[in-house]
């Protein structure tokens, strides 16, 4: 029943982004047909009939009815440039930044963790601890479009080089996945190295030491598995938050992809295509959140009880 | 460039020593900058020179002298930046102290509009707000601004639920406080300490996403030098001028980290 009530008050946030995003667009000062007409593609006629075609010209709540009407059959409608559906453009450009993305957020789990740890021991005699912590600092504050160019910079050679086209193929994900990887991962690393560092004085940890557990940044799962807890809760959120890091990340490295796809759509004001990308935007973000909840949940057998 | 991790984030990071450098950097940054202002810009010359006698840093795509640009161009991205920090402070401080004050259904109701606000990442929903006002400087600085309300409102609302079942609290009410009283005596002087450490980390994190959003071209004027949208001119040019990208992104990142370990500094020294 509580999770019923749950996904009921999510969906209510999805619609309200929608509808945020559908009034935004409409009132807003990005008009799609100004920017043909300025480019000469269409005369000032072609922009009215077109404008009266697409529906435009009509009273907005009118727009909007007929708009969510679509939506609850399930039809997103078409971009305004490419007359493309755009349920048929999100999965084609998904395509290219689902693997971007879980690559990105596996290697940021991976490295946030591992640097987390060690950064979390931070202390007299351990300078390793403070270089990791370091790096999160600095890598928790690198722009993605900095740390991009650097990685193909440094990969210029890598391309030149006579490699395997699974190799090249692969070479050409993992760049993009590393830069992003790099920023994001920092940000998990710092909320580990803080998370597991508290959780060293928590009574728990106290027993367990007691009953013989060795210590030790990796000294044993189950130590870590409490202060592990929030840190994966934050990296939910972040996998829901890859798809603006993939903005910059798919314009750097000039991949197709959502975020680059919303960039350009913003860009032109292509109203149906902003729209869904945001409910997308917001869907993922509360299936994300819902996983992490649940997660934490199993992890730390206090979570449950505090909410 | 990239979504509000520094926001989300867990601040709370020990960090012990006085952040000396890293305002001695700010400083150093906003002196310059406002000291390059009162000199015009050179004029333009042939492009992409390498570092020489006339141009310390070289000349950009256009023959600009660069080393002009990314000082100028550091204090412009900062101010930016504070400007939509301050908004999202302002903004989100009332909402998230109202929220966390006043308790009940006002509460419920702040409460779900933040979640809604939360559940788009701050740099898309800035994005819209922007597709809404259409680009330029102060549009950036107004929609970063609304964009990461939310997220102080979060924190903040937090904190004033926190400070709300004080003793003291209690005392004002008893004695008859109002409502306004009771927030701007005791209620925000006993969270100014962490209002301003999450505010220079909150700020940290619009100064990558200003530079983000600039990167992408929704600045202002091109010939107003700023650090975003230079990263993006250095990157066309990024075969033959290196230096360039590197410089800009090296000061975006170091002044970046300069602002958060300032502000990880003060949080840490208020929480003890």
């Amino acid at each position: 029943m509580r999770y019923i009530r749950r996904i009921l008050e999510n969906l209510v946030v999805v619609w309200a982004v929608a509808t945020l995003a559908f009034f935004a667009l409409r009132l807003g000062r990005v008009d799609p047909l100004a920017s043909l007409t300025a480019q000469g593609l269409a005369t000032q006629e072609q922009a009215a009939e077109m404008r009266r075609v697409l529906g435009l010209d009509r009273p907005l709540l009118e727009q909007y009815a007929q708009y969510f009407g679509g939506v609850l059959r399930g039809d997103l409608g078409r971009s305004i440039f490419s007359g493309q559906e755009v349920a048929g453009m999100i999965g084609e450009a998904a395509a290219y930044t689902a693997p971007l993305a879980l690559l990105a957020w596996s290697l940021s789990v991976a490295f946030g963790l591992a640097f987390g740890a060690v950064a979390s021991r931070r202390g007299k005699g351990y300078a390793i601890g403070r270089i990791a912590s370091a790096v999160l600092a600095v890598g928790a504050a690198t722009p993605v479009a900095w740390s991009g160019l650097i990685l193909l910079w440094a990969a210029i050679p890598l391309f030149t080089a006579p490699l395997p086209d699974p190799l090249r193929e692969g070479l050409r994900l993992l760049l993009p996945a590393g830069a992003l990887a790099l920023t994001v991962g920092s940000s998990i690393g710092r909320a580990a190295e803080t998370s597991i560092r508290d959780s060293r004085g928590e009574l728990f940890q106290l027993a367990m030491r007691a009953h013989g557990f060795p210590r030790g940044a990796l000294a044993d799962w189950r130590m870590l598995r409490a202060a592990v807890a929030p840190v994966l809760a934050l990296a939910g959120m972040e996998a829901a938050f890859l798809l603006g890091g993939t903005m910059i990340t798919e314009v750097v490295f000039a991949r197709p992809g959502l975020g680059r796809m919303l960039v350009d759509a913003v860009l032109r004001g292509d109203y149906p295509v902003v729209q869904a990308l945001l409910a997308l935007a917001a869907l993922v973000y509360i299936v994300f959140g819902m996983i992490a909840d649940f997660s934490a949940a199993m992890l730390d057998p206090r979570a449950g009880e505090a909410s | 460039m990239n979504t509000p991790r520094i926001a989300t984030g867990d601040y709370s990071a020990a960090r012990d020593s006085r952040p000396w450098a890293a305002i001695a950097w700010i400083a150093l940054l906003l002196a310059g900058g406002f000291l390059v202002g009162l000199i015009p810009a050179p004029a333009a010359d042939a492009p992409l020179q390498p570092p020489n006698a006339g141009h310390w840093l070289g000349t950009d795509l256009l023959g600009r002298d660069f080393g002009w640009r990314l000082i100028a161009g550091g204090a412009r991205t900062f101010l930016i930046a504070l400007g939509s920090a301050a908004i999202s402070i302002l903004l989100g401080g009332l909402w998230g102290i109202a929220a966390g004050f006043a308790g009940g259904w006002a509460d419920r109701v702040l409460s779900r509009l933040m979640d809604a606000a939360l559940a788009v990442p701050a740099l898309i929903l800035g994005l819209v707000i922007l597709a809404a006002l259409g680009p330029g400087e102060g549009a950036v600085i107004l929609a970063l601004g609304l964009g990461g309300a939310a997220t102080f409102a979060r924190l903040l609302r937090a904190e004033a639920g926190r400070i709300r079942g004080r003793e003291y609290m209690l005392a004002a009410r008893t004695l008859g406080a109002g409502k306004i009283r009771q927030v701007v005596r005791h209620l925000l002087p006993n969270i100014s300490g962490p209002l301003a450490a999450y505010g220079a980390l909150h700020f940290g994190w619009a100064m990558v996403n200003v530079a983000s959003l600039t990167f992408l071209g929704f600045g202002g004027a091109p010939s107003a030098p700023e650090w975003g949208r230079m990263l993006a001119e250095a990157r066309l040019v990024f075969g033959q001028a290196p230096w360039q990208a590197m410089g800009v992104g090296a000061a975006l990142a170091l002044t970046i980290v300069a602002v958060q370990h300032s502000g990880e500094w003060w949080l840490e020294r208020n929480r003890r």
